[in-house]
């Protein structure tokens, strides 16, 4: 159990919506992972599909994370994030202010700025970044109670891509709740991020273009408790030398050296 | 009087408030939000706000994300 702004959340999948081969297996999927925030966008009025959509979600019951997906500028990204407000009734947004088009990487100042704006607002930012220490810094003095870096860009699945950067991340804001998103690809990875103690993963494609999305969902809800209780744990150190597991003493033939 | 609905021309015979506007366009949505010339009008405004000629209105509906 965690909490994320006074709400109380026992899985730590976040599971975006998108690029799914049906409703239906989406629905699955969501099933299938336990999860219980999923993302959500704001795109312009299509066939009358997005009704059936909505409702599915909000029949199920799920905390909605909108995005500001897409957005390039600051007045695009809160205008977005308004009017999510108002459709999706949260004052949640992962807020994205995207920098460059080519690896979707986020745009810092323009991140910063418009964070600052809806929290003063009263929305609940969930920032989409970068590792970076310094605007994770400013993020927080602007009210910011939690950080989003990416573990590579999003929709590439090459996994985390700098370890040390989200290892430091989570050193430095030891009281941060901390949620890798974007970047995922594979079970392992996200076993990673919690090894690390990361407090949670959002993640979509990894999901959604798997050959069988429900079977991944289901092994990414696994991966991710595997990888939150070998954090509790404690995981041993790394040694340079062997060591047997076995004990030693007691083992039959000994002799005391390795004569033959 | 033209409008530019999400990103395109429409003509409209009269003039209206922005829910007016709405009720009259194809493939309306059970669900939207709005926004004019780039800005966030809240529902409780869509009666009090008339659009005018080349205003730009963007309709959006929910929609999956990641």
């Amino acid at each position: 159990m965690w909490e994320l702004f006074g709400k109380k959340i026992n899985s730590r999948l976040l599971l975006g919506t998108s690029r799914y081969p049906s409703l239906d297996i989406l629905k699955e999927c969501i099933g299938e992972s336990g999860c219980e925030i999923v993302t959500v966008s704001l795109r312009r009025s299509g066939n009358g599909k997005e009704n059936g959509f909505f409702k599915a979600l909000k029949d199920l019951n799920l905390n909605l994370l909108p995005n500001t997906a897409g957005c390039t500028s600051v007045h695009e990204a809160v205008t977005t994030a308004y009017m999510a407000r108002e459709l999706f009734n949260t004052d949640w947004v992962k807020l994205e202010v995207i920098g460059d088009d080519y690896t979707l990487r986020p745009d810092p100042f323009g991140l910063i700025e418009a964070a600052k704006i809806l929290i003063n607002d009263g929305f609940k930012v969930f920032p989409y970044m970068t590792e970076d220490l310094v605007v994770a810094e400013r993020l927080l003095n602007i009210g910011c109670k939690v950080l989003m870096p990416w573990a590579s860009p999003i929709g590439s699945g090459q996994g985390i891509t700098n370890i040390l950067g989200l290892k430091m991340m989570r050193e430095r804001f030891k009281e941060i709740p901390l949620i890798v998103d974007a970047g995922i690809g594979r079970p392992s990875d996200a076993a990673l991020a919690m090894e690390i103690g990361f407090d949670g993963v959002l993640l979509n494609s990894a999901v959604s273009l798997a050959v069988n999305p429900p079977e991944m969902a289901k092994g990414f809800s696994l991966a991710i408790k595997a990888g939150r209780s070998g954090y509790l744990a404690g995981i041993m150190e790394k040694r340079e030398f062997a060591s047997p597991s076995t004990p030693v003493v007691g083992k039959p033939f000994w002799h005391g050296n390795f004569s033959k | 009087m033209i409008l530019i609905v999400n990103g395109e021309k429409i003509e409209f015979k009269d003039e209206g408030n922005i829910l007016e506007v709405i009720n009259s366009l194809e493939n309306k949505s059970e669900y939207f939000a709005v926004a004019l010339n780039k800005t966030f009008i809240p529902k409780s405004q869509y009666l009090n706000i008339r659009l005018k000629e080349n205003d730009q209105l963007e309709v959006v509906t929910p929609h999956p994300g990641g």
